[in-house]
């Protein structure tokens, strides 16, 4: 025990490699820490390309950020967002700020360009009651529209079309909603007795880390203080910011308290400094090693990752208490070392390993992301305690458990657990958990519900979409859309006009308040074709020629176009220009979107998709939301597997009886953690279930050094220690802001309390020892 | 001499058509009178026949339509029940104008745009006083009459001038849209 044997040398190097490796990749290449939710559990569902467009909306849509500049009158307000935009304009990371916008389209300007194409364009009743030859009907709509009080578009239309069928169909797409209220340039909404003004801006996202996101973030929040007029912002890049900010907040807040509290419960049972810098040293290993996995395997480390890693300090010290609680046994025994827990530490370590495996396989980056950091930090602290602590008696702390009252007191009450009778009444309290679980058990997955918005962003952002409701023709898009592909620009036309022949109904039916598809005002050629065979045929028919007597007029044939309208140069057209971002072309494949407002039958909207492999419904958050339902079965599948081969494993190394008790432990305190987890929060999630990976893990060590040792002082010490250590970090997570950390530390807290409590019960077949040392 | 009379006959000839413009010209409502001006206008008929004479650009006759209509001033609602040339029943409410064909058991919203809504119930609900979209002028030459540009510019892409005229038991409403010329005539139904 005096020299280093070549174990030790070989940890030591590695030690010494694996910090400069470390260090160098810090400075080199440092990672980019991730503060976007919404990427916590991207995952590919369809096919390379399709991903590739939809990624490409996808950052379309949130690079785009508002602040609408809100104030009592519309000049004041204006002034403010010019001010506000020269403070922008010289930020770095900011591009595209715009506060003034082209002129907007003119209605007659709409109708002149669509009346370069006659019959081409027909509303869809225009075109029915020609399709059924129902030409009385036209000739009353064409009087309708004739004596309609005012219709701008009688009379933009009337001379190039007086059959009224363009003006029909420039009233069914609700022409004016591609014109806006601007003042000199400037977009304008209001509501009740404000104006407000908007301002829009693209920030760098892909390009900008945290720290740059804060700053950026800090300078609008600075430049909005000096302004008079209100700011209310919309994008992700406040959201990210939130997220970071409270994120890294509580991963110093957590780690702090759990650093504290493993001092004071170190100064309590150890009392030396020695011992105190021996959990140093272990915890400290487990971290680089845990941030080495992940700078090597991940480009990007979700912020997350980091709050849930505070967990890994709880738990490498639990090998430290158990080393050096044995290493001060030993040492009064004549020679200082750690065989004796080797075994019940082995088991211990090796089924956190399973468990942490599980979430390495899972399929989203942040499991495998806590998993990987966890796995690597554990083995580096069980080797460390290995390999290290028996080098030198340097680490036994000044230990003793003699004559401790209180540790009497736990220790009578560990042999009253240790018993028949604790063991029947354990049991009969899993079978009212378990039917508590399957009564009232209610799982909720979905993944906008694990974060929290901030408070004050939600509002804004609330007051944002009022102004926008307010004026019908500006609303905000949701979250779902339809992505249609196909071979051609004029397939895809089709194709889009299908669906939407679809969506017009579940309109008239409420299930939608609208959708802005582009085949609303551009249809494929050869539909345009038919349109005009169609128009023209009426023209030819007697009823025309006497609708055209009665206002005077004589017959003109029916222009045809020299060609056809396509989506190019629609496109380039500017009431055109918010459906730019709904067409790509992409590898010779084209795509359109639909944006959809305001959905009330999600049901009804994805059968719609169902109906052709070529039109898909994007709800990334609900198809994440049952891809993590999905895996949650899995997990639990997979939980019980792990239970059953660890209890097949104990089978073999102890006997039947024994390896059936120790198992029972984790059961046992999964089950009480799901069921007072499940009454606290009403709703159980993944996250529940996560937490019991750990919970099946560290119940798992704790059994195992009761059933090797039975209720003996060091054990009972031992466990205490580390049971503490964990139930207060756990304990600290549950109170997170984040509701998916608040989940996790309830059930990982309620979990080790209840494993703390069950686990002498393993040791009801060893010989009771009250007044052991 | 008679140099001297020719030249006193074209001034006088000058003054009197400087006049006549002056009294034919349209000239802005002082802020002071324009609850005087607006007063006449502010009480149109809420029951009776309407006449309805469209004359487009394009067109040698004008389109003509007749009916009935009733305005509920509590509720913000005109009801437009046209007869000629077609039937067909329009109901105008601050959040659009909706239409009812022969056949139809509900009304059907044709125009979301709430602004020209908003614009011809503050017309015909005589609401005229506080809307700032207006600029009422008046004309000694048309004393019985007031008129106004349409200031909001996006409302002035579907009625550029409002015209209001009372005579006796005879109001007209002229609406100029771009190429199109309306001229409503109410007539109150009497108790």
């Amino acid at each position: 025990m005096t020299g280093a044997n070549g174990l030790q040398k070989l940890w030591l190097f590695t030690f010494i490699i694996a910090t400069c490796l470390l260090v160098g990749l810090f400075i080199q290449s440092p990672p980019k820490i991730n503060a976007d939710f919404s990427q916590i559990f991207s995952q590919q569902s369809v096919d390379q390309q399709t991903e590739k467009v939809i990624e490409q909306i996808r950052q379309n849509n949130e690079s785009a950020h508002l602040i609408l500049l809100e104030a009592a009158k519309l000049d004041v307000a204006v002034k403010q967002a010019e001010q506000l935009a020269d403070r922008l304009q010289k930020t770095e990371s900011i591009r595209e700020v715009k506060i003034t916008f082209e002129p907007a389209p003119k209605i007659e300007e709409i109708a002149q360009f669509y009346a370069q194409y006659p019959g081409a364009f027909l509303s869809e009743r225009y075109q029915n009651w020609l399709a059924q030859q129902n030409y009385q009907a036209i000739v009353d709509q064409q009087f309708t529209a004739l004596t309609q009080m005012v219709n701008p578009l009688v009379g933009s239309t009337f001379s190039h079309d007086p059959s009224l069928a363009l003006a029909d169909f420039l009233t069914e797409q609700n022409v004016s909603s591609a014109v806006q209220q601007t003042t000199q340039g400037h977009l304008y909404l209001s509501l009740n007795d404000s104006q407000a003004v908007l301002l829009y801006f693209k920030p760098d996202m892909s390009a900008m880390n945290i720290q740059q996101i804060a700053a950026v973030a800090e300078q609008i929040d600075l430049a909005c203080q000096a302004l008079s007029a209100k700011c209310l912002k919309v994008g992700q890049l406040f959201h990210a910011d939130y997220a970071s900010q409270s994120a890294q907040f509580e991963m110093m807040a957590f780690s702090l308290a759990s650093m504290l509290a493993i001092t004071l419960l170190i100064c309590f049972a150890y009392k030396t400094v020695r011992a105190y810098l021996a959990t140093l040293l272990v915890i400290s290993v487990s971290i680089i090693f845990g941030l080495l996995a992940l700078v090597i395997f991940f480009a990007e480390v979700h912020i997350l990752t980091l709050v849930f890693g505070c967990t890994l300090i709880g738990i490498s010290a639990d090998y430290a208490f158990h080393a050096m609680s044995e290493l001060a046994e030993s040492k009064q025994q004549g020679q200082a070392n750690i065989k004796g827990i080797h075994k019940p530490l082995f088991f211990g370590f090796l089924t956190s390993v399973i468990g942490y495996i599980i979430l390495c396989f899972s399929p989203f980056v942040i499991f495998q992301q806590v998993g990987l950091f966890t796995l690597a930090g554990l083995l580096a602290a069980y080797l460390t305690v290995i390999v290290i602590f028996p080098y030198r008696s340097w680490f036994v702390g000044q230990v003793s458990w003699q004559g401790k009252t209180w540790l009497q007191v736990i220790l009578f009450g560990q042999n009253k657990v240790a018993s028949a009778k604790a063991l029947l009444i354990l049991l009969t309290v899993i079978v009212l958990c378990l039917v508590n679980l399957a009564m009232r058990a209610d799982y909720s997955d979905d993944v906008r519900r694990f974060y929290q918005v901030s408070p004050e962003l939600a509002e804004q952002q609330d007051k944002v979409a009022q102004y926008f409701q307010q004026d019908s023709k500006n609303q905000l898009a949701d979250f779902q859309f339809y992505l249609i592909t196909a071979d051609n620009p004029q397939l895809l036309l089709d194709k889009e006009r299908d669906l939407t022949n679809k969506l017009h109904k579940l309109v008239e039916q409420n299930h939608l308040a609208g959708y802005a598809a582009m085949s609303d005002w551009i249809i494929s050629a050869n539909a345009q074709k038919r349109n005009w065979h169609l128009l023209n045929t009426y023209q030819q028919t007697e009823l025309y020629q006497s609708y055209l007597q009665q206002l005077g007029l004589s017959y003109q044939p029916l222009a045809q176009a020299p060609q056809w309208l396509d989506i190019e140069t629609w496109l380039n057209q500017s009431f055109a220009m918010s459906f730019r971002n709904q067409y790509q072309q992409l590898d010779g494949k084209y795509y359109a979107v639909v944006k959809l407002y305001g959905i009330n039958q999600l049901a009804e909207l994805e059968s719609l998709a169902d109906e052709s492999n070529q039109v898909l419904f994007i709800d990334r958050a609900a198809k994440i939301s049952q891809q993590l339902t999905q895996f949650r079965g899995y997990l639990i599948n997979i939980l019980l597997l792990a239970v059953a081969v660890a209890w097949l494993l104990l089978v073999f190394s102890f006997n039947m009886k024994q390896a059936t008790l120790v198992t029972l432990i984790p059961v046992i305190s999964s089950v009480i953690s799901m069921s007072v987890s499940q009454l606290v929060q009403n709703e159980l999630t993944i996250f529940n279930v996560l937490a019991i990976v750990l919970v099946l893990a560290l119940s798992f060590d704790y059994a195992m050094f009761y059933l090797s040792k039975g209720v003996v002082a060091k054990v009972s010490f031992t466990t205490l220690i580390s049971a503490l250590s964990s139930i207060f970090v756990f304990a600290i997570l549950g109170l997170s802001s984040t509701p998916a950390i608040a989940s996790f530390g309830l059930t990982v807290f309620v979990g080790i309390l209840s494993s703390y409590v069950v686990a002498p019960l393993a040791a009801l077949t060893k010989q009771r020892d009250v007044h052991a040392r | 001499m008679k140099h001297c009379s020719q030249v006193l006959v074209v001034l006088f000839s000058c003054l009197y058509a400087i006049g006549v413009l002056a009294n034919n010209s349209w000239q802005p409502i002082a802020k002071q009178q324009l609850k005087q001006y607006l007063a006449p206008y502010q009480n149109l008929p809420v029951k009776g026949t309407f006449s309805q004479s469209k004359k487009l650009q394009f067109l040698t006759v004008p389109i003509r339509s007749s009916g009935e209509f009733s305005i509920d001033k509590q509720q913000a609602e005109l009801l437009w029940q046209q007869h000629k040339p077609v039937q067909q029943q329009t109901k105008i409410t601050p959040a659009g104008i909706y239409q009812q064909n022969p056949g139809q058991s509900d009304f059907v919203k044709v125009v979301d745009d709430t602004v020209v809504s908003q614009l011809l119930l503050a017309v015909f609900t005589g609401d005229i006083a506080e809307q700032d979209w207006f600029l009422w002028q008046h004309n000694p030459a048309q004393a019985h009459c007031i008129k106004s540009d349409i200031l909001l510019a996006e409302l002035s892409q579907f009625v550029q001038s409002i015209k209001l005229c009372q005579q006796q038991d005879l109001t007209q409403i002229a609406l100029s849209e771009k190429q199109v010329e309306t001229l409503i005539e109410l007539t109150e139904y009497k108790e």
